[in-house]
């Protein structure tokens, strides 16, 4: 009998074995993870909807999720997820594409200052064009948003000054550029603000080349402003909503757009010692799950979902084991906001500020019964 | 003729209210109690309930119940110093402070008003009309004798926290007027403020009608809210 190379490489490399044999909550395809988290490693998140869940389990699972701004003391509780404090380690909602992650590292620092202008909604309210859902209720002012985006650009600076690992999820290919200088926006300007001007706005569908190409320069920048930090990329397994490209069927146009963005992490891990991939899109949508993973709209993911991205990430990189839970086939989507202290009564909430203010006007309050005049 | 009732359900700031007889009606005050434990009141909620389903259509039932949040949040520098910007761009509050949207102070008083169960309660008891009146606006003087009083407060004086900047003070009470006229609105209760002859021309507590504290208004005002008050439960405006 003749030796050949797949006679000395381990069970991971074989399908039958790693894949098709195992229960599904217990496959785990990750074939190398060198980096390491420690409980005191910063790590900070950024990318599409489905970072939002690494974000939330980072934080319930006793690791440095690093949060830059978490929103004023006063912000407490249901509000203060809802207007997006703490879904990422800054404010700046949903980053889907490479060329979005590229553009926040330049107007962070200045190198970039897009040419549109505030959306002004009906109602004479105004939304940042590149976070057009971050503020419920929206801003009162241009000077408002700007005074915030300010605030934001700031903490986002100190973030990338002060993090160990950045988590960035890609999420899509297709995006819309300004064509006066091609800013891009995290949503098609018209669907939440803005209105859609053909004459100012184009569709793009970005390849792999310009995909690694940005990636690149804002790995370049990251690396400027901290020398040391480590990168973990995934690629969300959440499909397109819809897809803009003229012609194309979603599934088709979501294959494609998953494709060029796992070959380019794929890419960058090569190119980078310091890049590590990690694979929770094949978690997600590989066989062995037969699409247990999804929610009943075949697109958000599984709370179990989840919990066997966050499993398998926490043993690899910190060493943590975590009970495997049961494979219930849940069909509900995993929640997409960070997870927050409720608010289980009015004053449970408050800090010595606020505590020492009510204590003092309840004082006053008293002494109105007896000062009566 | 019968007398219409015109029934006040108040807090500390009722207190200010004349007692005197009015034309036309059967007045009568309280100060609800809504917490077991406080040291005054004099109506417990169930009691309030009871009384306000008495009145009728052509009753007047005024609450002074919520509105004090911007005391809460804003009556005292906070650790972390905060300030807004208002419509014009002026940025209000404490030089370099981090400045919050307008629409994220307005959801956390939002979200305190909705967790209120005494507001709806009264409302759903009565077929009286329904009038929801606030505490006085801020005063742009606090004098200085009151940042004494009280005791500590976690081991800290109200000294070392400090009164926050009267434009900063007034920008929360606008913004609570706002969100609790609002609130008010889907409640289907009139939301009223404060009489404009007891205002400056910049909004705040005119000095005249200062109490002998920080956040009350004296009886002077509470003789100008009650006219006030009056004059809404004749007009009906507010139906």
């Amino acid at each position: 009998m003749t030796d050949h190379p797949y006679k000395s490489l381990p069970d991971k490399a074989f399908w039958r074995r790693s894949v098709a044999r195992p229960a599904f909550s217990a496959v785990d395809p990750v074939g190398e993870f060198s980096l390491k988290i420690e409980k005191d490693t910063k790590v900070a998140t950024a990318g599409s909807c489905f970072a939002q869940h690494v974000a939330r389990h980072l934080a319930q699972s006793g690791f440095n999720y690093f949060v830059v701004e978490e929103g004023h003391p006063i912000l407490r509780g249901p509000v203060r997820a809802a207007h997006n404090y703490g879904t990422f380690s800054a404010r700046y909602g949903n980053i889907y594409t490479a060329r979005q992650l590229r553009q926040l590292m330049d107007r962070a620092y200045g190198r970039f200052t897009p040419a549109e202008a505030a959306w002004t909604d009906p109602d004479g309210t105004v939304r940042d064009p590149f976070r057009p859902t971050i503020q419920p209720g929206n801003f009162a002012s241009v000077a408002e948003m700007e005074v915030d985006r300010a605030q934001h650009f700031a903490a986002v600076r100190r973030m990338f000054e002060e993090l160990d690992v950045f988590v960035f999820t890609l999420g899509l290919t297709e995006c819309w550029e300004s064509l006066e200088d091609g800013a891009v926006f995290p949503l098609c300007p018209g669907v939440e603000g803005g209105d859609f001007d053909p004459a100012k706005y184009a569709f793009r569908n970005q390849g792999v080349a310009e995909i690694v190409e940005d990636m690149n320069a804002f790995i370049e920048a990251l690396r400027a402003v901290n020398p040391t930090a480590q990168m973990i990329v995934t690629v969300s397994p959440v499909p397109l909503m819809a897809t803009a490209t003229e012609g194309a069927h979603v599934l088709s146009a979501t294959t494609y757009s998953k494709s060029v963005l796992r070959v380019a992490a794929d890419m960058l891990t090569q190119q980078h010692d310091f890049v590590h991939y990690f694979p929770s899109f094949e978690i997600i949508t590989g066989p062995h799950a037969r699409g247990a993973y999804y929610a009943d709209d075949l697109r958000n993911v599984t709370e179990a979902g989840v919990n066997h991205v966050m499993r398998l990430l926490l043993k690899h990189a910190t060493g943590t084991i975590v009970e495997a839970p049961e494979d219930k086939a849940s069909t509900k989507a995993a929640p997409v906001k960070a997870a927050d202290r409720p608010a289980t009564a009015p004053d449970a909430d408050e800090d010595d500020s606020l505590a020492a203010a009510r204590a003092f006007v309840e004082v006053e309050c008293d002494e109105a019964a007896l000062d009566r005049s | 003729m019968t007398k219409s009732k015109l029934l006040i359900l108040g807090n500390s700031h009722s207190e200010a209210l004349p007692r005197d007889p009015i034309d036309g009606y059967d007045l009568e005050i309280h100060w609800l109690k809504t917490k077991d434990n406080a040291k005054f009141g004099t109506m417990t909620l169930p009691e309030a309930r009871e009384k306000a389903a008495s009145l009728t259509a052509n009753d007047t039932l005024v609450l002074m119940h919520l509105g004090a949040l911007h005391n809460i949040y804003g009556l005292l520098n906070h650790d972390v110093p905060y300030g807004v910007l208002l419509d014009d761009g002026t940025r209000v509050g404490p030089e370099d402070a981090q400045i919050i949207p307008v629409s994220s102070i307005r959801a956390v008083f939002q979200n305190k008003f909705e967790s209120d169960k005494v507001v709806p309660a009264i409302k759903e008891a009565t077929r009286a009309q329904v009038v929801h009146v606030m505490p006085p606006p801020p005063k742009e003087e606090i004098p200085e004798r009151f940042r004494n009083k009280g005791g500590d407060y976690h081991g800290r004086g109200i000294a070392e926290f400090g009164f926050a900047p009267a434009d900063l003070r007034l920008a929360l009470w606008r913004i609570e007027e706002s969100a609790l006229s609002s609130f008010l609105g889907k409640l289907g209760i009139m939301h009223y403020a404060a009489p404009a002859e007891t205002l400056t021309a910049t909004g705040f507590l005119a000095p005249d009608f200062y109490a002998n504290d920080a956040t009350h208004a004296n009886a002077a005002f509470g003789k100008q809210l009650m006219d006030a008050i009056v004059r809404l439960s004749k007009s009906r405006a507010y139906i």
